[in-house]
């Protein structure tokens, strides 16, 4: 699959676009108290919001001009990524309710049937373990506590 | 010399049989704690010492010490593993440990580590123990004005870190300063960037955002290639340690890493981690390959891994002759030694100098066993390259999670790491480094907030930070390295134009 | 089918939960290990007073306490956390002065009206400390010299604080122009302090206590009511005729709405630890005093501390007069 050519370009322009909110944003920080020779709130994040907005310009510019090479990433791929992160979101979104223990190897199994598009019994058993004995570590020995949903 | 004869008197202290166990103990305990990504030795030692509660004094604290030394190379080994930094000052070791074990070198990247970590801290000891007051005198001359010179210094490494494509680099270096602006000002107690989120309120954690970013970032490409069928062949394990020649060709880099480990350890608030990303910096200026940096060269790995572990006893400078705590870890150690009764300070030399030579023998002992536990696990290790990815990929995953988790017990930083791994996964499709983004996540927070009390201290008089030598000079500094990419840049391209083209 | 049954078990075991859930409310308080919510990270001045007291608990207290880190935010993030959690005694969380001033300033949607108080444990206090370097050697030599400078720095923890409060409003009334110096931690305060960066600094004497021993730094005044049983030399800033009496304190709080059976059960079991010997020496060593007050008492003073932070803020103009 081909990269459309002016992509990074398209990247430059939406960057600028988000300097530009974030300058508008940072506008605000207005202090309730005024401190001798300060600099203010949002002075900083007012110049790096400005130095983005130069620089994605920037590469918008080198990209248009064709003076710098592009991108030739090939996202063939993306949909398997696209599918592990809305996993990884729903691991995530689920994990209070349904607890550590049920979720990581649901989780765990259904991330190794994406990647191998085949489903091994043996492949689980030390991604089992490896889940027990994280859980172990940190719930017992660390006292931090993993989240234990319905069953704790 | 008075002070090697009471090191002598602190070695015999120590060398019994429960002293020996509680360092071995220690450092086993802080490399599993290091190695375990989310946890650092900050949160290893609050977290495991209620097992020194019915220890006397020094046995206690030997072993404290023992997992603060073992924790800052323990995050190593997860770094050059599985591209996972353990601990934020092992982020600098993935850039080269974890491209040198996929290049089928785990165990030659492993005992690197592991020796560069075990010279750089028995280094930092030895000045520990025989330079002290004198650097935390140096140590009192930096003021806010200092810091954020120092500060800007470490950030002008981001040029050289974005050479390869420099708009790109320093768009990532923006982006890294815009998010570590987010949270409650310190100066007003203005909430920035946080959207009425309460958990922003302190700002975006740096463990999620370096475990997205590094290792989810990778899950999400090796997830990629699995399903075209182009994982190919594990490479197969080869250089299973370093040979003397090895060790000879980084001598220069060790040291020079571990005199910056040190006195920037030594400095309260700049740390470990600061000093892990100067290190490597440097290490490429003297460099005769600079170019093989990035790509899994030794010396990328003895740098920042020789700079962190000497800055374990950088920190303990100031904390014995000052008694001021100068980082996270140390702070904590204070409350471990008044467990015992004690307070870290001048007066503990006065008043239980054999206490102080015991730990610093303690200290020494400690280098000494995670260097042996990690040389002697390196070859254990080397086998996880050699698990398939099918079983490293939901494993990462589930370490991560609980890993970003562990910090702050919030569910919100495993959203925020999930987030930055897509983050990660984009910017590496499209050629942005990620390491500027890092790094100005680290200093730039630091950076603001000393600029800005430096200009309350000076009532708004701006030429504060030139008129002040020390801080001029590392502005000078900066600068130099700021601007070097640049002018190699225009040499290089002036060079190309003379050359006549070829027929 | 199968995915029916596994529906039904998932269905099954919801209503177990919630059951079980239910029962909890006729059984004998506690029934269940106490979440013990802290608002510092772990080794943080509030963790290790946590964990001390809960380990000095853990005999009057039938179930054991699972400390539980939830920093951010100046107190808000634990604050939401625990108000968000079950109001049944299995959740309180350890407070500071914070627990009035976060929430006065706007940063935290939960406050004092969200929670029921258990006990208040300790009082603390704020000194105003300088480098035994410096050329003033008492409060009034430092009045003199800063008039004389026409200002000076004054290193505190941030804005709205207890000792930024308590500087300010003693600053004001001396007449002294002072540059506030906002610090993130106790450490890089203290060394731009000994290093001459900063002319003084209000702290907690507990982080001061060994450079005070060394002959390194010098109090020169205290903002607590009486003067400190640990430095019985320093004088009160009442004393020296100024009214700044700013109170910091400790105490443990639960969700509101929490059983006051389960609210007298932990009270009263706090009350036993504050007058341990070996607890005593805890906050002797960390420049607390033990001031404990039971559940009423302290919801009285909680409420009397949120009027008088509130209104200091308001002289200060952090808050906004309208609120």
């Amino acid at each position: 699959m081909k990269n459309f050519r002016y992509i990074n370009s398209v990247l430059g322009v939406c960057l600028f676009a988000f300097g530009f909110l974030i300058f508008r944003e940072a506008g605000n920080y207005v202090p309730e108290i005024e401190i001798d020779g300060q600099v203010g709130a949002h002075a900083f994040p007012q110049l790096f919001a400005v130095a983005l907005m130069v620089l994605s310009a920037l590469m918008a510019l080198l990209d248009l001009k064709k003076l710098t090479k592009p991108t030739t990433a090939s996202f063939a791929g993306i949909g398997a990524v696209a599918v592990t992160a809305g996993f990884c979101y729903a691991f995530w979104y689920f994990l209070p309710e349904v607890g550590f223990l049920i979720m990581a190897p649901l989780f765990a199994c259904t991330v190794t049937a994406i990647t191998t598009r085949r489903f091994r019994i043996m492949d689980m058993i030390p991604v089992l373990l490896v889940v027990f004995a994280v859980y172990f570590v940190f719930a017992n020995l660390l006292k931090v506590p993993v989240p234990a949903g319905f069953l704790g | 010399m008075e002070s090697a004869l009471l090191m002598l008197e602190g070695f015999k202290d120590v060398v019994t049989l429960q002293n020996l166990l509680s360092v071995f103990v220690g450092s086993a305990l802080g490399i599993s704690i290091g190695a375990l990504p989310g946890l650092n030795a900050s949160m290893g030692i609050a977290l495991l010492l209620p097992l020194t509660y019915g220890m006397s004094a020094l046995p206690a604290i030997v072993m404290l010490l023992s997992i603060y030394c073992g924790a800052i190379y323990g995050g190593s080994i997860t770094a050059i593993l599985l591209r996972t930094p353990g601990t934020t000052a092992a982020a600098c070791t993935v850039f080269d440990g974890y491209e040198m074990a996929q290049n089928g070198e785990p165990g030659r990247a492993l005992s690197m580590a592991a020796t560069a970590s075990f010279i750089g801290g028995i280094f930092s000891v030895i000045v520990l123990i025989f330079l002290s007051p004198p650097l935390a005198r140096m140590a009192l001359m930096f003021g806010p004005a200092e810091y954020f010179a120092l500060c800007f210094f470490g950030l002008s490494i981001i040029s050289s870190l974005a050479a390869e494509n420099m708009v790109k680099g320093l768009i990532s270096a923006v982006i890294g300063l815009l998010l570590g602006t987010a949270g409650l000002d310190i100066v007003t107690g203005v909430p920035r960037f946080t959207f009425d989120i309460v958990e922003l309120l302190n700002g975006i954690s740096f463990i999620p955002v370096l475990i997205g970013l590094f290792a989810v970032s990778q899950i999400f490409i090796t997830v990629e290639k699995e399903i075209q069928e182009l994982g190919g062949v594990k490479q197969a394990i080869s250089g299973l340690t370093i040979s003397l020649k090895d060790l000879v060709s980084v001598t220069g880099t060790v040291i020079r890493s571990s005199i910056i480990g040190t006195l920037v350890g030594i400095l309260p608030g700049a740390g470990a981690t600061m000093s892990s990303f100067i290190s490597y910096n440097e290490a490429r200026r003297w460099s005769k390959t600079p170019e093989k940096f990035g790509k899994g060269c030794l010396e990328g790995i003895a740098a920042p891994e020789a700079a962190n572990n000497a800055a374990t006893g950088g920190a303990m400078v100031p904390l014995l002759s000052l008694g001021i705590p100068g980082s996270e870890t140390t702070a904590v150690l204070v409350g471990a030694f008044m467990i015992q009764g004690l307070r870290p300070g001048p007066l503990l030399f006065r008043e239980n100098p054999d206490l102080v030579y015991g730990l610093f023998a303690g200290m020494v002992l400690a280098n000494i066993a995670f260097f042996v536990l990690g040389m002697l696990g390196a070859r254990l290790f080397s086998q996880v390259t050699k698990i398939p990815n099918r079983v490293l990929v939901p494993m990462i995953l589930i370490l991560a999670t609980i890993g970003s988790f562990a910090e702050n017990n919030s569910l919100s930083d495993v959203f925020l790491m999930f987030s930055f791994g897509v983050v990660g996964y984009f910017m590496r499709k499209f050629e942005f480094p990620v390491a500027p983004l890092v790094l100005a996540l680290v200093l730039g927070p630091m950076a603001e907030s000393n600029f800005r009390r430096g200009l309350i201290i000076s009532a708004g008089d701006w030429t504060t930070f030139f008129t002040r030598p020390i801080s001029l000079v590392f502005l000078a500094l900066g600068f130099a390295t700021l601007i070097m990419p640049f002018i190699r840049m225009i040499r290089d391209h002036r060079k190309t134009r003379e050359v006549p083209p070829s027929e | 089918m199968r995915k029916t049954r596994l529906a039904a078990f998932l269905v099954l075991a919801f209503f177990a939960a919630l059951l079980s859930g239910t029962e909890a409310a006729f059984a004998a308080y506690p029934e269940k290990p106490i979440e013990w919510v802290i608002w510092a990270s772990p080794g943080g001045g509030s963790d290790i007073f946590v964990r001390n007291m809960a380990r000095l608990m853990e005999p009057y207290v039938s179930q054991p306490f699972v400390p539980v880190n939830k920093s951010g935010g100046g107190g808000a993030v634990g604050m939401a956390y625990t108000a968000s959690k079950p109001a049944d005694g299995h959740t309180i969380l350890a407070v500071t002065t914070n627990f009035v001033l976060t929430p006065a300033l706007g940063r935290s949607p939960k406050g004092p009206a969200d929670f029921d108080m258990i006990a208040r444990v300790a009082v603390e206090t704020n000194v105003v400390a300088v480098s035994t370097d410096a050329p003033y050697k008492t409060w009034e030599e430092f009045v003199a010299y800063a008039k004389q400078k026409g200002g000076v720095s004054w290193g505190t923890f941030g804005v709205g604080t207890s000792d930024h409060v308590a500087s300010a409003k003693l600053s004001k009334l001396s007449g002294i122009k002072s540059r506030f110096v906002p610090f993130e931690g106790g450490a890089d305060s203290l060394a731009s302090l000994m290093g001459g960066h900063i002319d003084v600094l209000t702290n907690n004497p507990s982080e001061l206590t060994e450079q005070i021993a060394a002959g390194q730094v010098r109090l020169l005044g205290s903002f607590s009511a009486d003067r400190w049983k640990a430095f019985p030399d320093v004088p009160t800033f009442k004393e020296l005729g100024f009214d700044v009496v700013v109170p910091t304190w400790r105490g443990v709080v639960a969700p509101k709405g929490t059983p006051k059976e389960a609210l007298d059960y932990l009270s009263s079991a706090i009350e036993k630890v504050v007058a341990q010997e070996g607890f005593q020496k805890y906050l002797a060593e960390n420049q607390l005093e033990a001031a404990y007050l039971n559940s009423t008492d302290f919801a009285l003073f909680v409420a009397e501390q949120d009027l008088f932070y509130k209104n200091e803020l308001k002289e200060l103009g952090l808050v906004k007069k309208k609120k």
